[in-house]
C-alpha cells in the first residue's frame, strides 16, 4: 500500500524569508534535462511529423507543402512493404529464438547448479561487445571461403553459402548475430522474473499433489507472465531500431534482403535526400513502436495483477 | 535430495551452449594473431599458427585508431557524465519537490522515452547543421546529454529513499542540493552505478548516430571507425588485420566487463523487476 505522500512541503517546513527561492529550484533542477528532451527528442517528433507533408530535397531552401502525397506514394511503394516485412520478419524470429531460450537457460541457471554464476557470465558477455564489432567477427566467421563455419560445413560435405551474399541467407546472418547478442541479456530477464517467485504458491500445489508440469503451468507460469511480456516487447523495439550490425554486414543488402524499416528511412534520407519520404516513413515507425508499447502497458494491466 | 543429484545431467548441455557463446570471441582472437595464409588456407583456424603481434601493428597504421580512440572516450564519459548530471537533477525535482506542472512534466518524460532516435534523426540532423555542428563533438554529445530513460530510471531510485530521512534533513534546515548531495546521492549509489555502466556499454559501441554527424576521421569514433576499415578492403579481406582492429575496439568494453560486471547483471535484472 503507498501511503507515503507524494511530496514534501518545503515551503511549509520552512520559514516565509526562503519561499521564493524554493519555487524555482524545482524548475532549476530540471532545465537541463527539460531543455535537452526539448531541443532532440520532443520538438524534433514535431518536426518529422511537419516535414512528412512536405516535398523536400535539402538542396531546395524551403520544404513545399506536399499534403499527403509521401504517405500515399509510400503506402503503395513495394519497397516500404518490403522494408517492413523484412522489420517483422527479423523483429519476429529474433524474439521467437531470443524468449524460449533466454527462459530455458534462467530457468536452468536459477537450479542449484555446480558453477551457475560462471555460466552466466559467459552468456552475458556478448551483450558489452559493440554491435558494429559482433557484426564484424560474425561477418568473418561467415564469410564464404576461409570462414570457419563454411569450413566446418566443408568438413561435414556440406557446401556452405555465401551467407552475406545471399538474398535468402543475409537476413538469417543479421538474425543469428543479433540473438548471440542479446541472448544474455533476455536470460537476466526472465532470470530476475524467476527470483521473484513466490516459492509458498508452489509448495502449496505440489502438497495438493500437483506434479511438476502442473506446478509450472497452474502455478509457475502465470506468475512469469508479466516479466515474459515485458520481455518480448523489448525484444521487439530493440529488433525494430537495429540499424548498427545491419549496417556493417550487409548495409541493407544484397539487394533489399536486410533493409529493415530503420534502414529504409536512413536510405531515404541520407542518400537519396528525400526528406518528405524519410519523415513519412519515419512517422509511421514511430506509431508503431507506439501501438507496440500501448499493447504492452494493456497487457502488463491485464495480466500484471496478482495470478489469484 | 533426487532432485540435487540429478542436476549434473544440465552441465553437457550448457558447456555446449557455452562454447557456442564463445567461439565467435576465440576466432577473433586467433584471427586477430593468426598470419593471414592460415586463415585462407581452410583449416580449423582454432588455434593461431603463430602468435604475431604485427596484426596489430598494421591496423594501427592504416586508420588513425588513436584518435578513434580518444574520440570514443572522451564522448562517452562526456555523455555518461552529463547524462547523469541531468538525470538526478530533474529525477530529484519529480520525486522530492512540490511544484505545479509535475504531471504534465512526468508526462513529456514517458511521451520522450518511447520517441526512439531512429524515427527523429533527420530533423536532429537538420538542427545540428543548422547550427554548423556537423563534425564537432557537441554533435556527438548534447543530444544524449539528457535522457528520458535515464530519468525514469533514477526516479524509480529516488522514490526508495526513505522519506522520513529527507524530511529529517528539510527541517534541520537543509537545502535540496544539500539533501541530494549528503543523503540522496550516497543512497543510490548502486542504481546511478548501474546507470553509468550500461550506458558507457551502449554510447561506447553507438555507430548510428556518429555515422551521421560526422564525415571526416578526425571525429569518428571507434565502431565507425572500424566500419570504415571494413569499406576500405573491398574484395580482398584481411581477416587478420579486422579482427585486430575489432580486438582493440572491444578490450576495454571486456574490461569494464570484468570490473563492472556485478553492476551490469544487477542492472539488468532490475530492469526486469520495473516490468
Amino acid at each position: 500500500m503507498q501511503v507515503v505522500s507524494e511530496t514534501i512541503d518545503h515551503a511549509g517546513i520552512r520559514s516565509r524569508r526562503t519561499r521564493r527561492p524554493i519555487l524555482w529550484t524545482p524548475w532549476l533542477m530540471l532545465f537541463p534535462a527539460l531543455a535537452g528532451i526539448s531541443v532532440f527528442v520532443l520538438f524534433p517528433t514535431l518536426a518529422v511529423i511537419g516535414l512528412s507533408f512536405t516535398h523536400w530535397n535539402l538542396l531546395s531552401p524551403h520544404p513545399a507543402w506536399n499534403g499527403m502525397r509521401n504517405y500515399q506514394s509510400l503506402l503503395s511503394s513495394p519497397d516500404f512493404w518490403t522494408a517492413l516485412l523484412h522489420t517483422g520478419i527479423y523483429a519476429v524470429s529474433v524474439a521467437g529464438v531470443i524468449l524460449p531460450a533466454g527462459f530455458g537457460i534462467a530457468w536452468v541457471l536459477n537450479q542449484p547448479l555446480k558453477a551457475r554464476n560462471a555460466y552466466r557470465m559467459i552468456f552475458f558477455l556478448p551483450y558489452v561487445m559493440p554491435l558494429a564489432a559482433s557484426g564484424i567477427v560474425f561477418s568473418g566467421l561467415l564469410a564464404p571461403s576461409g570462414g570457419l563455419v563454411n569450413v566446418l560445413l566443408g568438413r561435414l560435405h556440406v557446401a556452405g553459402p555465401d551467407w552475406l551474399g545471399s538474398v535468402h541467407w543475409a537476413l538469417v546472418s543479421v538474425i543469428a548475430v543479433t540473438i548471440w547478442e542479446y541472448l544474455g541479456f533476455y536470460m537476466l530477464l526472465f532470470l530476475s522474473g524467476l527470483q521473484q517467485l513466490n516459492p509458498a504458491l508452489a509448495e502449496a500445489a505440489s502438497m495438493d499433489g500437483a506434479g511438476s508440469w502442473q506446478r509450472f503451468w497452474a502455478v509457475i507460469f502465470p506468475q512469469l507472465i508479466p516479466t515474459a511480456v515485458f520481455a518480448g516487447v523489448m525484444v521487439v523495439i530493440q529488433t525494430f531500431q537495429a540499424f548498427d550490425q545491419i549496417y556493417v554486414m550487409t548495409a541493407g543488402g544484397p539487394v533489399t534482403a536486410t533493409t529493415t524499416l530503420v534502414y529504409y528511412i536512413y536510405e531515404q534520407g541520407f542518400q537519396f535526400f528525400d526528406i518528405g519520404r524519410a519523415s513519412a516513413a519515419s512517422v509511421l515507425f514511430v506509431l508503431l513502436v507506439g501501438v507496440i508499447t500501448l499493447i504492452q502497458w494493456r497487457g502488463m494491466r491485464r495480466w500484471g495483477g496478482d495470478p489469484s | 535430495m533426487r532432485k540435487r543429484r540429478s542436476l549434473w545431467v544440465w552441465h553437457l548441455p550448457l558447456a555446449l551452449f557455452s562454447l557456442f557463446m564463445l567461439v565467435p570471441l576465440w576466432w577473433m582472437v586467433v584471427a586477430a594473431f593468426d598470419p593471414m595464409r592460415a586463415l585462407l588456407g581452410g583449416h580449423l583456424a582454432l588455434w593461431p599458427v603463430q602468435w604475431k603481434l604485427s596484426n596489430f601493428a598494421a591496423a594501427w597504421k592504416s586508420q588513425p585508431f588513436g584518435r578513434y580512440y580518444f574520440n570514443s572516450i572522451v564522448t562517452t564519459i562526456a555523455i555518461v557524465t552529463l547524462q547523469i548530471a541531468t538525470s538526478t537533477l530533474a529525477a530529484y525535482a519529480l520525486v522530492f519537490l512540490p511544484f505545479r506542472g509535475k504531471r504534465a512534466v512526468w508526462a513529456l518524460v514517458l511521451l520522450a522515452m518511447m520517441i526512439p532516435i531512429q524515427a527523429i534523426f533527420i530533423p536532429d540532423y537538420l538542427i545540428l547543421s543548422q547550427l554548423n555542428w556537423i563534425n564537432t563533438y557537441q554533435a556527438l554529445i548534447l543530444p544524449f546529454a539528457a535522457s528520458a530513460f535515464g530519468i525514469f530510471w533514477l526516479h524509480q531510485a529516488f522514490r526508495n529513499v526513505p522519506r522520513a530521512l529527507v524530511e529529517a534533513m528539510v527541517i534541520d534546515g537543509a537545502s535540496p542540493w544539500s539533501v541530494l548531495w549528503h543523503l540522496v546521492l550516497p543512497n543510490t549509489r548502486p542504481a546511478i552505478m548501474t546507470l553509468a555502466v550500461l550506458n558507457t556499454v551502449f554510447h561506447y559501441g553507438y555507430l548510428f548516430w556518429p555515422l551521421l554527424v560526422t564525415n571526416t576521421a578526425a571525429f569518428r569514433v571507434l565502431p565507425l571507425g572500424l566500419s570504415y576499415f571494413v569499406a576500405q578492403q573491398s574484395g580482398f579481406m584481411q581477416w587478420n588485420l579486422m579482427m585486430a582492429a575489432v580486438l582493440m575496439t572491444v578490450a576495454p568494453m571486456m574490461a569494464l566487463f570484468g570490473l563492472a560486471q556485478r553492476y551490469l547483471r544487477a542492472g539488468v535484472m532490475h530492469y526486469g523487476l520495473r516490468g
